[in-house]
């Protein structure tokens, strides 16, 4: 039963192995004996043809050259040098004496020497190189030798200290900082997708790979900035059903149409730095008969308000998912005052970083009663009250709840998800500067709420830069809300983000992570900046808490030398490594 | 449970769909959950007692490239800063279904499948 | 899914199904994995992976239900639930046993043989769960097959057996049942119930598989913990009946270690923690009382005979619940207290009239008469104060060692005890007295001959037990007057030690405390200056008159020495002053010595005290002439020491006739020595056989009193040249009633200056305060010295009141308040 082809090797194209082993012959070796070989037949020439008294005369010159030559090297030989180096060295009496020699004869800077390559006379110089045969040579000559070596030396070098896998000193320590860095090598699917990745303009089709592949190639391709339209097609296969472009910048409108030109199946579209996603794409999505069930669509702030209204209306009742991310100015109250009415199917909803929304809008979130998923963060303020009478009437389904950068938001939501909050588990209030320890602490004692796996509730604290160490009326996460927290979700917490609750006290870690406690779902902690943990601390939290793979405690000063146990990752010591320290102790 | 063999035999055998036959170090195999799959002396699958894992599709281009990669990283597996092992690109993406196939997407040993029956296994 | 689909689907499937029954078969052999796999890799590619799975799962439940629950069904008869969970009697431990154990081991093997093929099926579909699983959050096919075992079997009803309950309940009370089996002291199979408990510990509640629902956790710990509490109450009882506390801590102590021991080899660590905690409420909390007041192996018991091994074992164990250790803490006070009590009564029955041991050897080695001589009474009080003291420290040593041996050093405890002691040694009303008197022994005698180590011990025990007094005021009192008559007779032992103890009692208790004893010591000093001074300055003035009397001079600061030498010498405050009539030579030598001193030094007054002082006399007896032999027939000279007033009344003997007696008032009004001190003079020198220089008409061993005539006695015989006529001063060193109740009072009159002065100088300074808080400085600030009654600050109050120094304070209608304010 052959569902595939079996060789796909047709399709990529056999790229030619350019065989790029040096061809170049020693050229100048050849040249050289060439040269010799002339030199000698000169000489041979010279004897033959000319007797006559120049050429004697020459003789003779040579002939008495020769002779100094000679004696000099007889003087060397008696000398202390001479001796001194054959000690040292191996070579044979002449060679050595020669070299002597040569080295004797070499003339000084300021003197006159004949070049040795093109024999031209020149003045030495501190400068002047040696040439192949000892003797120097002239500047132009020496310019091109040194040309020469480096051309020689260079790819050796290169060699030398390169890059293994990519990674200089650099992006070692780049790796050291995202977690990427420890031992072994890479798995083939890594090494294969990787490759794929650098050869993507090879590839016509992906074949039959399996979803969650094409995933990691489509986000490699992302990361590496070469999903563009056309290895876009690699991943429009008809049949398919999911879409996700995580980096679309270099799409243009008509790509985008092109998507729901050839995936008519398409039921969940995600794309990022959707830049082009313009008005007229939407409007072309209309006219199909593609029903979507979820859109994830970032950065798209070319569309108009009214396009959206006019797809929701249209398009809005297979909608089970919409997340907006960075629509800043065109997705607004009016839009999502229709989504009840238009996409009353929706279970999850995340508008994040939005210039628009605001409390009118968000009471209208309050009507959508299947909604199991709610996440925003508004960039203009918005009270409480809206909040709360979302979570007054669907909080009861609600899963996920999340809040971010709510400055004004207080103690009354606390309580309204007490009261009615009874399936979430994961929830993230972020930046709030009125929710006090009390509140917290009245929303986790009792609650009937099954343990939370996910508590995001960072820079929730008190602040106030006339006094930053006053917190009179307990502003923030402090020790009653935090225990009563842990107290809680203990059991269940996987993810735990208090960054900046720096009001959290000593004791209360402590507490929290006594030696009779275990949270052993527990495998992410973010406790950066709550200044007050201290080593015991980070000692007590990696006992108590068996699953924990990473602890963040950037900016707690008071951590200085904690012993991290074998497998476990602490970021944010700095040390002579790095700022990660991973456990080796047992 | 069939026999307690006393000693698993160092080298097996791998037999592409093609016929080609590669003898490994067990290993540096075991990096594949799917072959350590087979080789396991507890389940009683033929594998495991002959010693020997035929893939009927795969071919022998791509089983050497696989075998030559489970050399690699067993050699490279206690090293830090590895080199990539080049893939030669017109390879690429057969090898890349294999890789899918064969479950080699791990550095390291998948849960530790040990005798005691009280530690439960973990696909 | 179109039909080619579907036909390929059910192709796949068929072979993987009967590869699935082939493996719960054991039939495996002849399988090719990579076939397999392959066919559920394909599955998975043409998105058909839902479908698998649920297949895959229906297979299993189909299985289970036909293949799996038969064997295990077939072993739960009636009998195995009425035993294990009906508890019905009638068989023997060694059937309920082997039943139990056979019900486990088809459980394990079960188990075990489900869990392997699941494991090889969980590979085979390896890739279901890697691509369709992990998309789709759904547990993976091994966690939701291992469920099953689960739902099915540990969760399958006994409906069969009419019983309501799960075959998970049969497996928990089997367990259970073995292991009290094995606490009673059979040998079960451990590794078996490690299997199975294994089984609880890797399965969980719901497919989510969190730690917290394991299995093991969920229905067997409860389970056993609850037992278990059973089983410990009901030993625990057993061991109350046995009334055996030693038993009863070995026993405990045993049960902590095996349990531990059990966690680790039979059930699981996770309970340790819990299993301990039923232990020590069983065995150690709940009755610990009553184990502790046992007789015979009690608390009391185990103190009293110094079971040193028992009291460790006892602290260890209640220390594990209760860092505070307050029933201990509450038992050991109590026994200190019984035990100091003891001692009070003890001190009442002896008898001190006959010396005690070591004062016994000591008199005799003094060289006196080796027949035990009966104590007069201050011997007595002395005898008794050594013994308190000693028994005290006797009973202190052996709680400290206790305290390190046993308890090792704990903080609390020795807080406990130091109260304790405190409070007996209060309640004893001659604490201070006693304490004051040991030391002045050991400063007289108890010291001599001692290394420096072990003064150093001596001196210790004493600020000890100092420490411990409440009424330091009243010790003071005692030691300022025992220490007086040490300075001013040369009684001391070596000035080096008194003045160790001042300056130890200046460190624990302050300065103010020992300002007087120093001041005597400086005066002590000054007046051995002032002698040597007086004799230069006799020696300079001429001529030395062979008759010259020798004059050692002490000067006494008035504040600094007992009131009762004072006034002594000024007479008490009702008599006029009324000053002793010194023999001329005498007087002469007092004007000169005033005249001496007053040179330097202006406006002062000098009283001479006669008590205090001793004279050494030259006595001349002549031979009696009717003796012809014998020490009566030669002549006499003896150097007599005798004190003062005996020198005065000595000296008068110069002046009259032999023969010739003086009738008690005589001498009286001729000297004018106070009555008592008459008394006591004439008695010293005329009761003791030894030391009679005189004769007393009615010759009795009775003290001297008016009506007496005294005499010369001229055959006085003493073996020795220089006497030492001792005082007799019962009436000085030992108060009696009388003097006592006076003591008191003076005591009570000057804690009321006290609390005075405290008052207005807290008053003055805080202006205003409300009773309570006035009554609480003054309470702290006085503690020092001593605890004073809360009637006595209240009528120091109104008496300050009443003499406007402060003012109670009013509202504005009129009515009093609370308030005190301090009247400039």
């Amino acid at each position: 039963m052959a569902t595939r082809s079996v060789t796909l090797t047709s399709r990529l194209g056999r790229a030619a192995a350019a065989t790029n082993r040096s061809s170049n012959p020693p050229a100048a070796e050849q040249s050289q004996q060439g040269a010799e070989e002339q030199a000698t037949e000169e000489q041979d020439e010279d004897d033959d043809v000319v007797s006559s008294s120049a050429a004697a005369a020459a003789r003779r010159v040579r002939d008495q050259k020769r002779k100094k030559q000679e004696e000099a090297i007889a003087k060397i030989k008696k000398s202390r040098a001479y001796k001194k180096r054959k000690r040292a060295d191996s070579e044979s009496d002449d060679d050595l004496a020669l070299a002597l020699f040569n080295e004797k004869m070499t003339p000084l800077p300021g003197q006159m020497s004949n070049c040795e390559i093109c024999g031209k006379r020149f003045t030495v110089t501190p400068y002047s190189r040696a040439g192949p045969e000892g003797g120097l040579v002239c500047s132009p000559c020496g310019r091109k030798i040194a040309k020469d070596e480096d051309a020689n030396k260079k790819p050796k070098k290169k060699r030398g200290p390169a890059p293994k896998g990519g990674a200089g000193r650099r992006k070692i320590q780049s790796r050291i900082l995202d977690g990427t860095y420890d031992v072994g090598a890479k798995p083939l699917i890594t090494l294969c997708i990787e490759t794929l990745a650098k050869n993507i303009h090879l590839a016509d089709d992906l074949g039959d790979l399996p979803p969650l592949i094409i995933d990691r190639i489509a986000r490699l391709l992302s990361k590496t900035r070469l999903l563009d339209p056309h290895t876009l097609d690699l991943f429009l296969q008809p049949h398919h059903e999911d879409i996700k472009v995580y980096d679309a910048a270099k799409l243009k409108s008509d790509d985008f149409i092109k998507i729901f030109q050839l995936v008519p199946q398409l039921k969940r579209l995600k794309l990022r730095n959707a830049i082009q996603f313009t008005d007229a794409v939407m409007q072309y999505l209309m006219t199909r008969n593609i029903a979507l069930e979820s859109i994830y669509i970032h950065g798209a702030n070319l569309l108009s308000e009214d396009v959206w209204t006019d797809f929701l209306t249209k398009k809005g009742s297979h909608l089970k998912g919409l997340q907006i991310y960075y629509t800043d100015r065109h997705f607004g109250n009016k839009a999502v005052g229709l989504l009840p009415s238009v996409c009353p199917n929706l279970k999850r909803l995340k508008i994040c970083h939005n210039q628009q929304l605001s409390d009118e809008g968000i009471e209208c979130i309050a009507k959508l009663n299947l909604l199991e998923h709610l996440s925003l963060q508004c960039i203009k303020k918005t009270t409480t009250d809206s909040y709360i009478n979302v979570i007054r009437n669907i909080g009861q389904n609600l899963q996920t709840f999340s809040i971010k950068k709510v400055s004004d938001v207080d103690d009354r939501l606390l309580d309204v998800i007490h009261e009615n909050c009874t399936s979430l588990s994961k929830l993230r209030i972020t930046e709030s500067e009125f929710m006090t320890d009390a509140g917290f602490a009245r929303l986790f004692r009792g609650w009937e709420n099954k343990p939370l796996t996910f508590i995001d509730l960072q820079k929730c604290r008190h602040v106030d830069a006339a006094k930053p160490r006053v917190n009179e009326h307990m502003v923030g996460l402090c020790s009653q809300g935090f225990e009563a927290l842990m107290e809680h979700s203990g059991p269940g917490l996987r993810y735990l983000n208090v960054h900046a609750c720096r009001n959290i006290p000593r004791e209360t870690f402590e507490k929290v992570f006594a030696s009779d406690k275990t949270y052993p779902e527990l495998r992410h902690l973010e406790i950066s900046f709550c200044e007050e943990v201290n080593d015991f601390v980070v000692g007590c939290i990696f006992r108590s808490c068996p699953k924990l793979k990473e602890v963040n405690v950037f900016g707690c000063m008071k951590v200085k030398d904690v012993r991290v146990p074998r497998g476990k990752i602490l970021v944010g010591v700095p040390n002579a490594v790095g700022m990660r320290i991973e456990g080796v102790d047992d | 449970m069939t026999s307690d063999a006393p000693e698993l035999s160092k080298y097996v055998t791998l037999v592409s769909a093609d016929g080609f036959e590669f003898v490994v170090l067990r290993e540096a195999v075991l990096i594949s959950s799917v072959i350590k799959g087979m080789l396991d002396p507890k389940s009683q699958f033929s594998e495991a007692r002959t010693g020997r894992c035929n893939f009927a599709e795969i071919s022998g281009v791509i089983l050497e490239k696989v075998v030559e990669y489970c050399q690699y990283w067993y050699k490279f597996k206690e090293t830090e800063n590895v080199a990539d092992m080049d893939i030669p690109v017109e390879l690429c993406l057969e090898l890349l279904q294999a890789a899918d196939f064969l479950g080699l997407d791990r550095k390291v040993f998948p849960f530790g499948a040990t005798a005691n029956l009280s530690h439960f296994k973990r696909p | 899914m179109q039909p080619g689909k579907q036909n390929e689907f059910d192709v796949c499937w068929e072979k993987l199904r009967e590869a699935l029954r082939d493996i719960h078969t054991q039939n495996a052999g002849n399988l090719s994995f990579e076939q397999l796999y392959r066919y559920s890799y394909k599955i998975v590619l043409s998105k058909s992976g839902q479908l698998l799975y649920d297949r895959v799962k229906e297979f299993e439940e189909t299985w289970f239900a036909e293949k799996v629950m038969p064997p295990i069904s077939v072993l739960i008869t009636k009998n195995l639930v009425s035993i294990t969970l009906d508890g019905a009697l009638g068989t023997s431990v060694v059937e309920r046993r082997a039943m139990g154990e056979r019900f486990l081991k088809v459980v394990r093997s079960s188990w075990e043989h489900h869990n392997m093929c699941m494991n090889m099926i969980a590979d085979i579909l390896m890739y279901l769960d890697r691509g369709y699983g992990q998309e789709h959050h759904r547990p993976s096919i091994y966690t939701a097959t291992i469920g099953l075992f689960r739902d099915n079997i540990l969760r399958g009803n006994l409906g069969a057996t009419g019983s309501i309950y799960q075959v998970s309940n049969i497996l928990n009370a089997t367990i259970i049942d073995q292991i009290n089996m094995e606490r009673e002291g059979d040998v079960i199979d451990k590794a078996l119930l490690r299997s199975c408990i294994s089984m609880l510990e890797g399965l969980f509640e719901t497919d989510k598989e969190r730690e917290s629902d394991r299995l093991y956790l969920t229905t067997f710990e409860p389970y056993f913990i609850q037992t278990s509490h059973e089983f410990y109450r009901a030993e625990c009882e057993r061991l109350l009946r046995e009334a055996d506390a030693r038993a009863w801590l070995r026993q405990t102590q045993k049960r902590l270690a095996e349990e531990t021991a059990r966690c680790q080899t039979t059930i699981s660590p996770l309970s340790e923690r819990s299993i301990t905690i039923v232990i020590e409420e069983e065995l150690i909390t709940k009755h610990l009382e009553e184990f502790l007041q046992l007789e015979g192996s009690g608390i009391r018991a185990m103190i009293d005979n110094d079971r040193v091994e028992d009291l460790k074992i006892l602290y260890s164990l209640v220390s594990r619940v209760d860092d505070k250790v307050p029933v201990l803490r509450n038992a050991l006070s109590v026994r200190v207290m019984e035990l100091g009590n003891e001692i009070e009564k003890n001190l009442n029955n002896t008898d001190f009239s006959i010396v005690q041991g070591a004062s016994a050897e000591e008199s005799a080695a003094d060289g006196e008469k080796t027949k035990t001589k009966p104590l007069n009474a201050s011997a007595q009080l002395t005898a008794a104060a050594i013994k308190w003291v000693d028994d005290v420290l006797l009973l202190k040593d052996k709680f400290d060692r206790l305290w390190v041996t046993c308890f090792d050093r704990k903080a609390v405890i020795e807080t406990a005890l130091t109260r304790s002691f405190s409070e007996f040694i209060n309640r004893f009303e001659r604490a201070s007295e006693f304490v004051s008197l040991f030391i002045d022994d050991n400063l007289k005698r108890g010291l001599k001959g001692k290394t420096e180590a072990e003064v150093d011990i001596v001196l210790d025990k004493a600020i000890t037990l100092l420490k411990h007094l409440n009424a330091k005021d009243i010790f003071e009192s005692y030691y300022q007057k025992h220490l007086a008559r040490r300075l001013l007779h040369g009684k001391s032992e070596s000035q080096d030690i008194e003045q160790e103890m001042i300056s130890r009692m200046k460190r624990e208790l302050g300065n103010n405390f020992t300002q007087k004893f120093e001041g005597m010591f400086r005066d002590m000093n000054t007046s051995r200056e002032t002698t040597e001074q007086y004799r230069d300055h006799v020696r300079g003035l001429g001529q030395v008159d062979e008759k010259q009397i020798d004059l050692s001079i002490s000067v006494l600061a008035g504040n600094n020495w007992p009131r009762e030498i004072m006034s002594r010498a000024t007479g008490s405050s009702a008599e006029p002053k009324v000053k002793a009539t010194y023999p001329s030579q005498i007087q002469r030598l007092q004007d000169s010595f005033f005249e001496f001193y007053s040179k330097n030094r202006n406006g002062r007054i000098l009283t001479w005290v006669g008590s205090a002082g001793t004279a050494d006399i030259k006595c001349y007896f002549p031979k009696i002439p009717s003796k012809t032999s014998g020490a009566l027939s030669r002549d006499r000279r003896y150097e007599i020491n005798v004190s003062t007033y005996g020198m005065i009344v000595l000296m008068l003997f110069n002046d009259i006739k032999e023969d010739e007696w003086l009738s008690f008032e005589d001498i009286q009004a001729t000297t004018n020595i106070p009555q008592p001190d008459l008394v006591n003079t004439l008695t010293s020198l005329s009761v003791i056989k030894q030391f009679r220089i005189l004769l007393k008409k009615s010759q009795t061993k009775s003290a001297a009193k008016p009506g007496d005539q005294f005499t010369f006695n001229r055959e006085f015989v003493s073996k020795t040249i220089k006497i030492k006529v001792p005082s007799v001063n019962a009436a000085n060193r030992v108060e009696n009633d009388e003097e006592r109740k006076e003591t008191d009072e003076k005591n009570l009159e000057t804690r009321k200056h006290v609390a005075d002065s405290v008052i207005v100088r807290i008053m003055k300074q805080r202006k205003e305060l409300s009773h309570t808080q006035l009554v609480n400085e003054v309470i702290q600030v006085l503690s020092g010295r001593f605890k004073p009654e809360m009637s006595l600050i209240k009528g120091q109050i109104e008496s300050l009141i009443s003499r406007e120094y402060i003012e109670r304070d009013e509202l504005p209608d009129g009515s009093p308040t609370d308030k005190y304010k301090y009247m400039a």
